[in-house]
């Protein structure tokens, strides 16, 4: 036999599952049905955006009122299930207003799992919003990062420090997020590249033997002053990742 | 489009887009999600094909673009399968675990090589055109691969190219 037919014939016996047939079909008649319903939907997302838009400026008034040095640091965590773990501190004067402790959860019942596929969803961030913020660089040593940038313009972010996996993936180890004058929000993720990679490959439940991280952020002001904040990561034993503010 | 010409496009093309992507992902639950966000772009477009060839041509570069994106969103999910992981058809005769097994072990590039010339049986520059790999990468990729399946699957893996 040759090896295409070896191949063709190993591979075509190889199918999506019905169910994933039939999330497409479901999937396509709920856009159908979407059409009858737009008019519906729409004027309820009015509703929405007008609360939301209501709530999101008390929000940042409240926060940006006292200080014209101020931001604030958003560290959060989301699981697969959507749970979110967030802890926010408000710096001024370059001063950290709290020495916050957070533990992100793990999917650590995934991880272990055996009649599935292990997963390690894992969805970490920083979030830094300010009007007096120039600049924010992101450093570690044993992970990466990778950013949402909400003003879908590229040229904010550079990349400082890359390093490529054996297959070519850019893993980022320091990047610099920028803020031109009307674009605020950012969101830089963070993955502890090493230590997935290690539990991946040592399938080893000994979460605390996994390597911790320092990141490193340095926010530097439209005055020209720059603060500087790390955060130590470890984990615990039950797979959830520690970040200490130092 | 109409639900006749989708539910036509879907059985003719569900298997081979869910095993490009497989081919790219490794991950078959990664490779289902590619292939319903390619179906869902299909229902979604306003393209009008001139042949089942035409549209099973973009099918093929939409699922390649869904692949990509599964890499960029990385940072979210991370997922390796374990052994039964997923419904492998294993008893079926004409599967044969080593050979999957060993394109598994293959790098993604060398698998999504492998699997355009072997399955889709496109020619090095269609690959090219395909991918945007450029051919002296594919011939290279190719020529790995097939060194390393010959070194798993010794005699089941023939010499010819």
């Amino acid at each position: 036999m040759s090896n295409k037919d070896f191949y063709r014939q190993t591979f075509s016996a190889v199918r999506p599952s019905d169910e994933a047939i039939e999330g497409i079909r479901e999937m396509t008649a709920e856009k159908k049905r979407g059409i009858r319903l737009a008019p519906v939907l729409a004027l309820a997302a009015c509703v929405v955006l007008v609360l939301t838009a209501a709530i999101g400026t008390n929000a940042i008034t409240m926060r940006m009122k006292p200080m014209d040095n101020s931001f604030s640091l958003s560290v959060y965590a989301m699981d697969k299930k959507g749970n979110v773990t967030r802890g926010e501190d408000i710096v001024r004067d370059g001063v950290f207003q709290s020495n916050t402790k957070l533990t992100f959860k793990w999917e650590s019942e995934e991880l272990t799992g055996s009649d599935c596929a292990v997963y390690t969803d894992y969805d970490t961030g920083f979030y830094i919003e300010s009007d007096y913020v120039e600049s924010v660089t992101y450093s570690c040593d044993s992970g990466c990062f990778n950013y949402q940038n909400y003003a879908d313009d590229s040229g904010c972010i550079q990349i400082n420090e890359c390093t490529p996996d054996d297959e070519g993936t850019p893993y980022a180890t320091s990047i610099t997020v920028l803020y031109p004058e009307g674009r605020e929000a950012h969101e830089v993720y963070y993955y502890p590249k090493k230590a997935i990679d290690t539990l991946l490959k040592t399938k080893n439940d000994d979460y605390t033997r996994l390597e911790g991280d320092t990141i490193k952020i340095s926010v530097k002001l439209r005055s020209g002053e720059i603060v500087r904040k790390s955060i130590k990561t470890s984990f615990d034993k039950g797979g959830y990742m520690q970040m200490e503010y130092k | 489009m109409t639900e006749n010409e989708f539910e036509k496009a879907l059985s003719r093309n569900s298997q081979r887009l869910f095993l490009i992507a497989l081919s790219y992902t490794n991950n078959p639950y990664d490779a289902e999600d590619v292939m319903q966000n390619t179906f869902i772009k299909l229902w979604s477009s306003n393209n009008a094909f001139d042949s089942e060839e035409h549209m099973d041509k973009w099918l093929t570069r939409v699922c390649i673009n869904e692949c990509k994106d599964v890499f960029r969103r990385l940072f979210r999910t991370r997922s390796v399968p374990l052994e039964r992981a997923y419904d492998y058809p294993v008893n079926d005769k004409h599967f044969n675990i080593d050979l999957f097994n060993a394109v598994s072990s293959l790098s993604k590039r060398e698998r999504m090589a492998v699997h355009f010339f072997y399955y889709e049986d496109l020619s090095i520059g269609e690959i090219s055109e395909m991918t945007g790999i450029r051919e002296s990468t594919i011939k290279s990729l190719l020529s790995r691969a097939r060194k390393k399946l010959k070194e798993k699957l010794g005699d089941d893996w023939t010499d010819e190219q």
